[in-house]
């Protein structure tokens, strides 16, 4: 093998100084590729370096304005500087530092922090300008300039500005400016609507303003996450996120939830006792704290050892950035449309450029000409109707809770043929609630009595959740839904709390599944709950109804038959016991003699529509799939209550690891699938790209840290907002903000009504369009000089294509939006026989708009009266024409529902005024070359202007009466 | 003369085929054993190591059907602690009866089904020789490779047995042959060597007819493990070794992943119980009989015994006698062998141990139908 050399290519940079480097000699090396990260890491030059063996490049973060060849430089030293030896004792902590193997001592030494009194405010303050603030960087943020320049980015503009400076160097300077004005109008509507867009997106999502206590000069202190720096001494507080990543210095019955990182919803206890193995997964390191988990409960000290981007869940949110969102279907069918538009006016500018030459008119004139029919032939309204459309149904959707990140997103979402849906979280409100308690020896008898009056109180002492106004705080869902339960039974569960004091607690250990409290004041001085098998082996006694009385194995039997039945709804099933006196001589642990009382079950219930949901998107024609990390027996029964697999049989993929799975093998089943079981949340990025294998538009729904990889290659990432992780949301192309699935069914409709207003408002554009091009040729064709002017066909476009096509695209969705299959990707944007109705229709405006222009040539010769007669019948004609083009198909044209959307209506009344202006004002008449009418010659123009909507017309009734006929129904929706 | 030669075939605990009707009948097992007493049915295929596991209930299943699938190729050596990645299940779960019902008593059949039983003196279990011999020989491989004396071989193996007979009675072994993976080379002569030293000789020693100088042995070992990775499988492909090892007739269904409801299944082990009765009575010295069940009728329309002219009695009086000391109608098989509760009454676990090694013959399960009072009945 022959040792390549040392290849380096900046492919990629933002404004922001992020690089994407590729380095060949990297590829398949991971050694390599290590040592070089750690060597750039050790760099003051970069905030953040990434070396990726598998692709072979490497992604730095500089200072903004970096020069590239300083980056080069950098990175060519680092491929061949040896490993380093040492590690430097002032740079920056190494990312990939194992910090929960370091013994104690050594983490406060290399960080020089002080595990009792803090950091000092000057340290903090300085090694703030070192290390930068705790936060992440924003995912790229487009820059202003670079939104902006993007405006230009459509063939049509480049045509459009390539008529400008032909005329200006022809000499029609008023021409070009004409022209310029309008693709500026263009670039700064698209401009205006997308950068707000994304300051909506932004306000969102912003986090770093959340508030820390941490120790400084020995006395606590309250700041802004942001401000946190490493070797700060972090006190956290139940029912707060952890702002960094922390070595834990000491921790009294410390809990963290890490679900949004590992995706394990009970809280992991912290300790500092605890060993840690070497390749403990994050999940498993006890020591540390990480950021963006949650505190559950307790109490503690902890070193902050990396902040911002060298976090663990921060190097989870790079792992994101290395997934990649194809395409939104409608960007690459306006590209291929943009270019057959280019293509067909071209080809009619050489036609027209072929009849002028060959009748022997001037160069100068014919090339002038042709420029005109150029214009006329590129449709100025198609950008901006698109960008448009969709900025407007983003802001449609914003007023209902769903907040859009890019505005191509909107109309993915109305593509969207497949939807992921996270159990827990989406689904499910993650929230655990009691659902019923069972006292005695049967389901339905027990209910009321002194058992479960005592029960309800067990359950209220024995618990380590924190009673308030709006419920139970801290502590695990289940010990939430426990006291929730019992508050809403009617025990005012803080006097309880209050007359009986807690005097000791024992905690729940694997081995001995129950947690045990003793208390002082009146009543009952042992409360017991726990996992019922474990619990009954310790009673003796059981309260069945209002008498106690000894349990008999009989009774034990019945009581674990009751657990086996509501473990099977399924459940998480809990038992309770009491004990009247506090053991005195044996061991506490040892406890028994308890009396039983009973079980309570507790379910993560279903949200309130969440099956109307699912059906809602099987008649919208989406198919539906459950993520979830329950085993198959669950899952499978919450897909039937979900009704998952319709009237199919119900499919489901149960895998532990599934990305280990030959990526061919999970792409032919993975389509069959309506249940993916089992599946930890780094395998959901495995299945959505299976899903998308065969070209499906894929959305997917989550929460988590984790499912960060997989929101960003869906094609529609859809975070919960109300619940879900910040990272989530970050990288999520949608946000539903208020967690409810209906207004995530809204969106899908809005999108879907989006995409039929850009279809509907380009085919309005292309057909008017073409009958321009038709009147332009006939014209140029049948004499000299009958031509229209560029500046009449210019403003012909301005009034006849902006505003209606924004007209039509505000619509409403459609009734059945919700009723048709959704398009296939791929699909033209503008369907092979919806080309026969726009032939067909370009043609008639055209011969309308014709009629009087022979009229006039015959009564005033070429000139401007002929060309005044043309332009009213043609502008008004495609005007009229609007009001038919708001179905699609001609048969659900309902007449007496013409003028039913106001903004086409008040966008047709402006544009009329408009196209009538320059026969009122001089010097737009001097401009556009044409002269007034006498009464005659505009009641001809106004007839042929009235003829092709009246043609629609005609032609419905008939397709219509053909219908009857045929005998096949209708719909006239 | 009646002069033939005849072989059988068995295979090991991790083949394919037997992966796939081990989880099938482990399906039935959890939901008998959890209680269910309605239409179960469980098919599975397996191939490019995703098990693909069909279950057919109007009840929600009781376990975790995942699970137990990957317990099943967890214990034949695939994925289990420390035996690589945890297989994919893909899960068919579909409602409605499965078309059964008419097994329990009382219930009418509408499965029109002909099932074969037989049973003769040529080995203790009174199972044709070949078929007995190349179950004990699998079943040694698979212990001699769980208790580390082969410790190349994979869990994937078939043994094929050539015999001949002479007037209905095996005289000699013609041949033996091995196909087998292997977790880490070994040459075919190795492998042999090993294979005779630990697995046939032992096999052979006390076996009538034993190896002679004609015996051919064949151990054929492949380059890689096989196993579900490698090559499909699928639920009854092997209803041949299930059986008699096309000694007799027999009828195509597969035995495995159908509830005792289920005729096709039932009677197989029905006409065994009768068959061996007759031999065990010495009222023959091998017998074959036949029921035929056509749809309406829950007793069986014809029973037919033929004894290839051994039995001391007629046929016909044989097949008479049967009927009057045995009800062979569906339900009433199912009830007499506890066909529903032996799974609980085992722990959990009956029907997936007949899913390997043959489900006749099985005097080590004590199978209702094999270890029966019949015998005492019929005499």
């Amino acid at each position: 093998m022959t040792q390549p050399g040392f290849e380096i290519e900046v492919a990629h940079r933002t404004g922001g100084g992020r690089f994407r480097v590729r380095c060949p000699c990297l590829r398949a090396r991971p050694d390599a590729a290590a040592r070089v990260e750690s060597v750039l890491q050790r760099d003051p030059l970069f905030r953040a370096a990434t070396v990726r063996a598998a692709s072979g490049s490497v992604v730095l973060q500089a200072g903004p304005d970096t020069p590239e060849e300083q980056v080069v430089a950098a990175l060519r030293s680092a491929l061949t500087a040896p490993a380093p030896q040492h590690r430097d004792q002032d740079t920056t902590p190494d990312t990939g530092r194992k910090w929960h193997l370091c013994p104690l001592e050594e983490v406060v030494s290399s960080l020089d922090a002080d595990t009792e009194a803090g950091l000092s405010a000057e340290a903090a303050k300085s090694r703030l300008a070192r290390h930068g603030p705790n936060a992440l960087p924003k995912a790229e943020q487009t820059s202003s300039l670079a939104l902006f320049a993007d405006q230009f980015k459509s063939l049509p503009v480049g045509m459009l500005l390539v008529s400008a400076t032909i005329s200006a160097a022809t000499g029609g300077v008023s021409d070009a400016v004409a022209t310029v004005s309008v693709v500026m109008l263009n670039a700064v509507f698209g401009f205006v609507t997308e950068g707000q867009a994304e300051a909506s997106i932004h306000s969102l999502m912003d986090s770093s303003r959340e508030s820390v206590t941490v120790i400084r000069d020995g006395q606590p202190v309250t700041l802004r996450s942001a401000d946190l720096v490493p070797g700060d001494l972090y006190v956290p507080r139940p029912g707060t996120r952890v702002p960094a990543d922390a070595r834990l210095v000491r921790g009294r019955r410390l809990k963290v939830d890490e679900s949004m990182l590992t995706g394990e919803t009970d809280p992991v206890t912290k300790d500092t006792g605890a060993e840690v193995a070497e390749d403990a997964p994050i999940g498993a390191r006890t020591n540390m704290l990480h950021a963006g988990t949650l505190v559950a409960q307790g109490e503690g000290r902890a070193i902050v050892v990396a902040t911002g981007v060298h976090t663990a869940s921060a190097r989870i949110a790079q792992l994101s950035e290395t997934a990649t969102r194809p395409k939104a279907p409608v960007e690459a069918e306006l590209d291929r449309l943009g270019g057959r538009l280019v293509k067909a006016s071209l080809l009619a500018c050489g036609m027209f450029f072929g009849i002028g030459w060959m009748r022997g008119a001037g160069l100068a004139a014919v090339f002038k000409d042709a420029l005109a029919l150029a214009v006329a032939a590129v449709p100025e309204g198609l950008p901006v109707v698109a960008t448009t459309t969709m900025a407007l149904g983003l802001r449609r959707m914003e007023r209902k809770g769903i907040l859009v990140r890019r505005i191509d997103t909107v109309e993915s979402m109305g593509a969207l043929q497949l939807i992921c849906l996270d159990k827990t979280g989406t689904l499910t409100r993650n929230r655990l609630e009691v659902v019923e308690t069972v006292t005695g020896l049967s389901r339905d008898g027990g209910a009321g009595g002194a058992a479960e009056a005592q029960m309800l109180r067990v359950a209220a002492l024995n618990n380590e959740a924190t009673p308030s106004h709006d419920g139970a705080q801290g502590s695990s869902a289940t010990e939430r839904a426990l006291m929730n339960h019992a508050a809403q039974a009617g025990i005012d569960v803080a006097a309880l709390r209050g007359e009986r004091p807690q005097t000791r607690m024992i905690e729940r250990t694997s081995e001995r599944p129950l947690m045990i409290t003793f208390h002082g004041g009146p009543g009952p001085a042992v409360a017991v709950k726990g996992a019922p098998e474990a619990l009954l082996q310790r009673c003796t006694h059981l309260l069945d109804g209002d008498e106690t009385r000894a349990l008999t194995e009989a009774d034990r039997d019945r009581i674990l038959a009751l657990n086996d039945e509501l473990a099977g709804r399924p459940a998480r099933v809990l038992g309770f016991a009491s004990r009247s006196s506090a053991p005195d001589d044996e061991a506490p642990e040892d406890l028994s003699g308890l009396t039983w009382l009973g079980l309570m079950a507790m379910v993560d219930p279903l949200r309130p529509g969440a099956r109307q949901f699912i059906e809602s998107m099987h008649v919208a024609g989406i198919g539906t799939v459950m993520i979830t990390g329950d085993q198959s027996a669950t899952a499978g029964a919450i897909a039937r209550e979900l009704n998952l697999s319709g009237d199919k049989p119900l499919r489901i993929i149960d895998a532990p690891e599934l990305s280990s799975l030959d990526p061919e093998v999970l792409g032919g089943v993975a389509r069959q699938a309506h249940v993916f079981s089992r599946v930890s949340a780094q395998d959901k990025l495995s299945i959505v790209r299976a899903l998308q294998k065969d070209g499906s538009v894929v959305g997917m729904t989550g929460d988590g840290v984790n499912d960060g990889p997989a929101l960003k290659a869906a094609d529609v990432g859809i975070a919960m907002g109300a619940s879900g992780s910040a990272l989530a949301r970050d990288v999520a192309n949608v946000v539903i903000r208020d967690d409810e699935l209906e207004t995530l069914s809204d969106a899908v409709a809005q999108g879907r009504a989006v995409y039929r207003n850009i279809r509907r408002a380009l085919e309005f554009l292309i057909s008017t369009n073409m009958s321009e091009i038709i009147v332009g040729i006939a014209e140029a064709a049948h004499g000299p000089g009958e031509l229209e002017t560029p500046m009449e066909l210019l403003w012909i476009n301005l009034v006849s294509d902006v505003l209606p096509g924004l007209g039509l695209a505000l619509a409403d969705p459609d009734e059945d939006v919700m009723r048709q299959p959704p398009r296939a990707r791929g699909d033209p944007v503008i369907p092979p026989e919806d080309f026969r109705r726009m032939s067909l229709d370009s043609g008639t405006i055209a011969a309308a708009a014709l009629v009087p222009h022979f009229v006039g040539l015959a009564r005033f010769g070429p000139g401007p009266q002929t060309r005044g007669m043309t332009f009213l019948s043609l502008s008004l004609g495609q005007l009229f024409y609007t009001l038919t083009c708001q179905r699609t198909d001609v048969r659900k044209l309902r007449p007496d529902r013409l003028l039913e959307n106001r903004m086409l209506d008040a966008a047709l009344l402006t544009s009329v005024g408009t196209a009538v202006l320059p026969f009122f004002v001089p010097p737009l008449r001097r401009l556009l070359g044409i002269a007034p009418l006498n009464a005659g010659a505009a009641a001809i123009s106004l007839a042929g202007a009235a003829a092709p909507a009246v043609g629609v017309l005609a032609r419905r009734g008939v397709s219509l009466q053909l219908e009857t006929v045929e005998g096949q129904p209708c719909e006239t929706s | 003369m009646r002069d033939f030669v005849i072989t059988s075939e068995s295979l090991t605990l991790g083949h394919p085929d037997k992966l796939c009707d081990q989880i099938s009948d482990a399906v039935i097992d959890a939901y008998l054993a959890e209680g269910v007493r309605e239409s179960v049915i469980a098919e599975c295929a397996i191939a490019s190591g995703v098990a693909f596991l069909s279950v057919r209930s109007p009840v929600e299943a009781p376990v975790d059907l995942g699970g137990l699938a990957r317990r099943v190729l967890g214990n034949a050596g695939y994925g289990g602690e420390g035996q690589g990645k945890a297989p994919t299940v893909m899960l068919e779960m579909s409602r409605g009866t499965a078309g059964g019902g008419e097994g329990r008593a009382g219930v009418e059949t509408w499965r029109m089904v002909t099932a074969f039983g037989y049973a003769c003196d040529q080995t203790a279990n009174a199972m044709p020789y070949p078929v007995a011999l190349s179950h004990d020989i699998a079943r040694r491989l698979d212990a001699a490779r769980i208790g580390g004396r082969l410790s190349w071989l994979s869990p994937d193996a078939q043994v094929q047995v050539a015999a001949r007979f002479e007037d209905r009675r095996p005289v000699s072994l013609r041949a033996v042959a091995v196909t087998c993976g292997t977790l880490h080379p070994v040459t075919a002569e190795a492998a042999q060597s090993e294979i005779e030293e630990v697995v046939l000789e032992p096999a052979l020693e006390r076996c009538t007819p034993g190896m002679d100088a004609e015996t051919r042995v064949v151990v054929m070992p492949s380059d890689d493990p096989a196993g579900p990775e490698r090559h499909s499988g699928l639920t009854g492909r092997k209803s041949a070794d299930d059986a008699y090892g096309s000694f007799v007739r027999r009828g195509g269904p597969a035995l495995s992943g159908k509830d005792p409801s289920r005729a096709d299944r039932v009677c197989v082990y029905a006409a065994r119980e009768a068959a061996r009765a007759i031999v065990s009575a010495d009222l023959a010295r091998e017998a074959e009989v036949q029921l035929s069940y056509i749809g309406g009728d829950e007793a069986p329309a014809s029973i037919e015994v033929d004894t290839y002219g051994s039995g001391r009695i007629s046929d016909q009086k044989l097949a008479a006698r049967l009927s009057e000391v045995t009800d062979f109608r569906i339900g009433a098989i199912a009830e007499r062998m506890r066909l529903w509760d032996l799974p609980g009454d085992r722990g959990g676990s009956f029907y997936r141990r007949l899913a390997t090694y043959g489900h006749l013959g099985r005097d080590d399960l004590q199978t209702p139908w094999d270890i029966s009072d019949l015998a005492h009945r019929l005499a």
